[in-house]
């Protein structure tokens, strides 16, 4: 059965629940509808009955120590990474891995660190994991040495040692292990911290809006993830998982399940960082049956240059949205939720490529990739609230949302033909860029230090959504084609661009059919032949082989 | 006979997994029901991780681990609980150690905490 037939399939079973035709055991219920006047609503049953009620941990918060202590960078001398005991759940111990630091007599697992451009960072990396490790310090400008990948990971009980000088803008970027085949599972089981660069663009935001970090400017790192009947984390994959990359049966935020923050009435900023392994999220925040208005004022490589206006955003596993939320525009104090909105996921892999439609072979058989999502796990693209936010009675506040955030220069774009390259599979299980799978010894892409290129992106057909994350140069999108109905409708940018387009990016996320154009410069300062990585962030693709090195030719 | 009803509970949770989802852990919504004839009522305990509650059916969904003289392996499946004011103190994602009876048709919680 092809994915649109099991689709069908799967939503008419559904519906014969709700008839009670399957005796009323299963519901299924549509949780948002298009109005007549084309504004998104829920459904009035939805968010102020069970759900609500359901959100009774408070969201962990970057502290003096602890779980995401911030911690300025340079003051950072180890970061060791550590298997021990955490409570994911509240009172239940779990396996987690963390990446531990002491400073100043306080012990902080995956610190958030804050550095500014120029900082000179200098640490050490003692892996205490019984397996290989590195850290790739995600979004930033390194030396191949410094990039942390692969090629650099080192064995249990041994060290790195980083030293690199932040070069780039101000923005939200992170930090997370990036060993050979196994990244999927040391992410997972916890390893993943926030690197956020301020410039003084930020601190006038800040002052402005009178924004404090860890109050009123808010991290929120969204993973899914599973438990076993202990609550402890799990991490089991089936082959077919492994293609499809993990899903999870909760969604987590900063390590909350079912979280819930107390908020007064006045503007917020949320730096989010995709965090999952695999798993894509639509993201809108929404009050009772009404979706809210918010602004994107940042993407992976910071600030843009304006702020614009949003009702829901898409955002790929690696990816980071910075936006502002003015809880003024709520009503009365019933509670605002960050939701992930109802998507089609387009698990299209079985697709036929020509005609983009289900493939004659697949149409009578058996969906070799139909059981990817283990009994229990949150279906790609299902509508789920996230993060309750408790509207609380507040001093007045009369900040406004700046009309002017930073300055980012238009994207370079080199003249000629762009590079192309083709995110597929080869109909055995295997992801593959343009019919390459990774080869620790090989860079089948070299490109020119100090030119200008631009990259043609091609998902196939019979795919699914990839995030394409390229080290070592941030990038411009220039233009979107062919891209899916749910995509198109929210480009409200020229080049049928995304309004996350707009800003400058290390991750974009490539639909099925879609081509995506970006813009690169390989400028930078670093001597001798240099090597990166080019690869999908779904960890599940990229332990299995969907990643390329391309060398950087002095 | 045994084997085959949990098997298509199973697969039948599973199914609802990919749909009925509008609030977190609203996935299973399967009453664990028995039709076989009738036998001794035999009583098991088990551990598991709370994933649903409802007060109106008076039904708790859990994620568990073998249960002990029942046979039954590990799975997700919703319950019936004996007293609705068993559930008062229960919370989603919430380790519990509970009690369950098979009558030979029903299964039945009868303690939880």
């Amino acid at each position: 059965m092809n994915p649109l037939s099991r689709r069908s399939f799967l939503a008419a079973f559904a519906g014969a629940g709700a008839a009670g035709l399957a005796g009323g055991l299963l519901r299924h219920e549509p949780v948002f509808a298009a109005s007549g006047a084309g504004e998104q609503t829920t459904s009035s049953a939805v968010l102020p009955g069970a759900a609500e009620r359901l959100f009774t941990n408070r969201l962990r918060l970057p502290g003096a120590s602890g779980l995401y202590a911030a911690v300025a960078a340079k003051d950072v001398r180890q970061i060791t990474v550590s298997a021990l005991d955490f409570e994911v759940l509240p009172g239940l111990a779990s396996p987690f891995w963390a990446y531990v630091a002491e400073v100043g007599g306080k012990r902080l697992l995956n610190p958030t660190l804050l550095a500014r451009p120029g900082d000179r960072i200098e640490l050490r990396m003692a892996n205490r994991l019984k397996q290989s490790t590195i850290i790739h310090w995600h979004g930033l400008t390194n030396d191949e040495r410094n990039d942390g990948v692969g090629m650099q990971q080192v064995a249990s009980g041994r060290h790195y040692d980083y030293a690199f000088t932040v070069r780039d803008r101000a923005a939200n970027y992170w930090y997370h292990p990036h060993p050979h085949d196994i990244a999927g599972e040391q992410a997972y089981m916890g390893l993943a911290g926030l690197l956020i660069v301020k410039d003084d663009d930020e601190e006038k935001l800040a002052r402005a809006l009178d924004l404090t970090l860890g109050v009123t400017d808010i991290p929120l790192v969204i993973q899914d993830r599973s438990f076993n009947f202990e609550g402890r984390l799990e991490y089991k994959l089936s082959r077919e998982q492994m293609f499809m990359g993990f899903l999870g049966e909760e969604i987590l935020v900063n390590l909350t399940a079912r979280p819930y923050v107390d908020a007064a009435r006045r503007i917020y900023r949320f730096r989010i960082l995709n965090g999952s392994n695999a798993r894509s999220y639509r993201l809108g925040f929404a009050q009772g049956g009404r979706l809210l208005d918010y602004h994107l004022i940042g993407t992976d490589g910071g600030l843009l240059e304006q702020p614009r206006k949003v009702r829901e955003v898409f955002i790929g596993a690696a990816q980071r949205l910075d936006v502002l939320l003015d809880l003024r525009v709520a009503s009365g104090n019933e509670p605002v939720f960050l939701k992930t909105l109802a998507f089609d996921p387009m698990h299209n892999e079985s697709v036929d490529e020509k005609t983009g439609k289900p493939a004659a072979a697949a149409q009578g058989g058996a969906d070799p990739h139909a059981a990817h999502a283990a009994p229990g796990a949150i279906a790609d693209g299902t509508e789920m609230p996230l993060l309750r936010i408790n509207i609380k009675s507040s001093p007045e506040y009369r900040g406004e949302i700046p009309s002017q955030l930073s300055r980012l220069p238009g994207p370079a774009a080199a003249a000629g033909e762009p590079r192309r390259f083709r995110l597929g599979h080869d109909g055995k299980g295997n992801w593959n860029i343009n019919g390459w799978r990774f080869n620790m010894h090989e860079t089948p892409v070299t490109v020119q230090r100090g030119t200008r290129e631009t990259w043609l992106l091609q998902n196939n057909h019979a795919s699914m959504p990839h995030p394409v994350h390229i080290h070592g140069f941030p990038f411009r999108v220039l233009e979107r084609r062919d891209s899916p109905a749910q995509v198109r409708e929210l480009a409200t940018l020229p080049n049928r661009l995304l309004p996350q387009d707009s800003g400058l990016l290390d991750t974009v996320l490539v639909w099925p059919g879609e081509s995506v154009r970006i813009a690169l410069d390989f400028t930078h300062p670093f001597p001798g032949d240099q090597t990166y990585m080019f690869h999908c962030h779904n960890l599940e693709h990229e332990d299995t082989g969907m990643m390329i090195g391309y060398k950087v030719k002095a | 006979m045994k084997t085959f009803l949990w098997v298509s509970l199973f697969a039948v949770a599973g199914a609802g997994g990919a749909y009925a989802q509008q609030e977190p852990g609203g996935r299973y919504t399967t009453l664990a029901e028995a039709p076989t004839s009738g036998a001794k009522t035999e009583t098991g305990t088990g551990i598991g991780l709370i994933q649903r509650i409802d007060k109106e059916r008076s039904t708790v969904t859990i994620k568990h681990g073998p249960i002990q003289g029942l046979n039954m392996s590990a799975m997700t499946m919703s319950f019936p609980v004996k007293d609705r004011a068993l559930l008062a103190k229960l919370q989603p994602l919430q380790k519990v150690e509970f009690e369950l009876s098979y009558d030979g048709k029903n299964y039945l919680i009868t303690k939880i905490n």
